[in-house]
This record gives C-alpha cells, structure tokens and sequence, in this order.
C-alpha cells in the first residue's frame, strides 16, 4: 500500500493504492472515490460495544467501512469533513492521542479506541474522551485549519480547542490560563499544559470558537407555542 | 519580537517570539498556543482613557471588551496567535494612525494605542460592519481578514465594497455611499460602498463576511424564541 497526498495544506485529499487483497478502514463518509475493483464493507469494528464506546465516547462514527481491493490493484480517495489539513503518521507498535473526531482513516493494523481522558478533561470543553489510536501502520488525521507542529521539550502549553493530536509520551494537565481574570474575562478557557518530550499537532483554528460565532447568524423564529 | 506568519493565505497564524520582558497584546481567544514562561494579563480593550473608552470599543467597535497581553518572563517565549474565521493574517509596522475594520485586529505592540471612531450618520446603513478601531503610535500590528488579504495603494480614488474593507492609512479620506443608481442599490446585489480619496494604503479582503453570514443563516437551523 503506498498513499499520497495532494492539495495540502488547504483543501487536501488522500489517494490511497492498494495491492490486490490490501485494505483500508475509514470513518463514514470519508470516501471521496475509489475503482470499481474495490469493494467495501461496513461493520461496527469489534463488535457493537466497542462501536458504540468509540462513536458516543470518541466521537467518531459507529460504523467504518472497509474498502478492500478485489482482483485487481485499485485506489481509493479519502478526504475529511473540515476544511483544514490531514496529517499523515505512521504507527510502528506505538500510540497516538487524538482530540474526538480527528481520525480519518487507516490500514487496518491500527486500532481505534476511546480513552478515558481523567476528570480533568471534563473541563477542557472537548468531552471527557480522546481517541487513543494504536498498533502498526498509516493514519490519516484532520484539523480545522493548519496543523502547526512543536516538538515539545520541557513544558508548552495548548488552547484545549486546538489540541488535534498528541504523543504519549507526554504528560498533560488541563489548567487555567492566567489568575481568576483571565479565567473568566480573557476568552481563552482552560488550556492543555503538556510536559516531557514529544509532539504536539495543534491546529490553526478552533472549532468551537467559530460555531459559536456562526451561532449568531441564526434566523430566530418564534416558537408556535407562543401566544398571539 | 520576531514575527513569523505560517499557512498563509488560508488558515493564516502569526508565532510571535518574544525576548525576555517583551510584551504583545492579543484579541480575546486569539492565543493557540505558547510557551510555560509566558504569562498572560486580562485587561480592558483600551488601558488608556478608562472604562468609557472600552466600552465604545467593545459595543461600537465589535471588538471584545477584554484584550490579553502576554509578557515572556525568565527567558524567551513563543505565542501562536490565530483568528476565528478562515483567512490571512498581515503583518503591519504601524507608524502614525491607521483604521482597522473591528473584527480584523488581532494583535499588536502593547504601545499602540487603540480607540474607536465612531462613523456616524455617513456608516448608518451599513451596519455594525462599519466601525473602525483607531490604531496609533508605532510598532508592530497583525490584522486579520476573512479570505485573502489585498494590499492597494491608492492614488486618487477607488470606491470598495464595505464588507471587504480591512484597514487603511490615515490620509485617505472615505465617504460611505450606494454604488449606481438605486436599482443596482437594491437588485444589484453591490449595496454600499466606501469611496476613497487620496494617497494611502488600503487592504482589502477577498471573501465578505455579511455575505458569508447571510448565507449560513439560510442553511442553520433557525433559533426558537
């Protein structure tokens, strides 16, 4: 299996070829086009309980497709669902923390699992859950915006909306930014403080801050039940 | 300082580092992220002038009455910088006053001074798209824009459409106005304008974020009130 990646870093897609019999897992939807040689199958990945942890908990869908090519060699194209880029790593036995939703897709040595992110996390506004992706192979991951690498030495810290990805080898801490002020007054939130040594992708944009900007554009309609 | 703009034009972010003791005063949520050693002050929009002064920033400017100055103690530090919506980032050495659209300023020197110029009865139309912070002084100013940032140096006249605008110099002169007559007014889709006279620079944006926020109101699901 060899894969490239065309149109980074803005609207980027991956062109995946696979040898006959080699296969691909992706997330649904994540299928842009692919040759009539492969086919695909969907199923809950190991089983309905792990399914339903990794779509409730990871926010990830329930159901992932496997697009396996037949006879002959064939390709497909995967693409995320936000605009912004899509990283490639490859895993060698390793893991790879992942903020919800950011998986895309994979070879099918790599496994997709919820990780239980500690109370702490309940307050980072990105759910009590990451992703914990492991195994051997390729992994396709996006951002809302670039992906802005740092190689983390020491201490770094991240706006807890723009942590994409993250290595384990670091450990983190979600913390206040600032005194009591900032907390509330600053419009950064919480933030992630990673320590140790490692990687950390962060994104150029945040989602959240812009669903709540796009919030206010909503028509507003009055209620039915409102008398007149 | 040192500036560095990366992943430009689309989804632009602007590294600052900072020697020790430097300072750079951010927007509100504008920090993505930073060095250990970097310690961030809430303070109001305008430090000088009082309460008043930001509050006009914050309600006729549309700017968040709150701003961050971050400060790198013990030794150098990074902070990455980045805007809401997709778009560019410019880097401005800011020398004398220049006005930036309200939404579009992101970061600055802690020794510019920043206010807000009301339009007035000229901007009444437009809407809240038309208020312009009044940056003075000089050192370093990031703005921001939704799409693409196009620097025009105007020598004379140019009539720009008002949700393109970013910024410009002082020494234009700027008149809001209907472009046409007033069928283009109403069916030609241009609505108003800003017509510019004299000699300065202009920056305009490439994607206008009325028309954006027109159009994804029609496709969100409406509020229940």
């Amino acid at each position: 299996m060899n894969h490239e990646l065309l149109g980074k870093p803005d609207f980027p897609i991956v062109k995946v070829s696979l040898a006959s019999g080699e296969s691909m897992v992706a997330e649904s939807g994540a299928m842009v086009a692919m040759s009539s040689s492969v086919s695909i199958k969907t199923e809950a990945r190991g089983g309905i309980l792990q399914a339903a942890k990794r779509s409730l908990l990871g926010g990830e869908s329930f159901f992932v497709n496997t697009f396996t090519a037949g006879g002959a060699a064939g390709e497909v194209y995967f693409a995320p669902a936000t605009t912004g880029d899509l990283e490639h790593v490859a895993l060698n036995n390793t893991d790879l923390i992942m903020s919800r939703g950011a998986f895309v897709c994979s070879s099918p040595g790599v496994a997709v699992d919820s990780k239980w992110g500690g109370f702490k996390a309940l307050f980072a506004g990105e759910g009590l859950f990451f992703l914990k992706v492991s195994g051997s192979g390729d992994v396709f991951f996006s951002s809302f915006g670039a992906i802005h690498k740092v190689a983390v030495n020491g201490e770094y810290i991240v706006d807890t909306g723009h942590i994409v990805a993250f290595e384990p080898s670091l450990t983190y801490g979600i913390d206040r930014v600032g005194g009591l002020k900032s907390l509330f007054l600053s419009g950064e939130g919480l933030v992630c403080r990673f320590r140790g040594t490692g990687t950390v992708w962060v994104q150029t944009r945040n989602q959240n801050s812009f669903a709540a900007w796009a919030d206010q554009f909503r028509r507003v309609e009055r209620s039915s039940s409102s008398d007149d | 300082m040192n500036i560095d703009i990366k992943y430009n034009p689309s989804y632009a972010m602007a590294l600052v580092q900072l020697a020790d003791g430097e300072q750079i005063q951010a927007e509100g949520g504008a920090m993505m992220s930073m060095s250990a050693n970097v310690a961030i002050e809430t303070h109001r929009a305008t430090k000088k002038g009082g309460l008043l002064k930001s509050l006009k920033a914050a309600f006729l400017g549309g700017e968040s009455f709150w701003m961050n100055t971050f400060t790198a103690n013990g030794g150098a530090g990074e902070v990455a910088l980045a805007p809401t919506l997709p778009g560019d980032v410019k880097l401005i050495q800011c020398a004398g006053t220049l006005f930036v659209q309200s939404s579009s300023y992101l970061a600055g020197s802690p020794a510019l001074e920043i206010d807000t110029k009301f339009q007035g009865m000229k901007g009444f139309f437009s809407g809240e798209s038309l208020f312009f912070l009044k940056v003075s002084g000089s050192g370093p100013l990031l703005i921001s824009s939704y799409g693409g940032i196009e620097e025009i140096q105007v020598q004379g006249e140019i009539m720009v459409d008002t949700g393109h605008i970013v910024g410009f110099q002082e020494g234009l002169e700027y008149q809001v106005r209907k472009l046409g007559g007033w069928k283009s007014f109403f069916l030609g889709g241009e609505g108003l304008v800003c017509h510019f006279r004299g000699s300065g620079k202009l920056w305009v944006q490439s994607r206008n974020i009325p028309a954006f926020t027109k159009w994804l109101g029609e496709k969100l699901p409406p509020k229940q009130r």
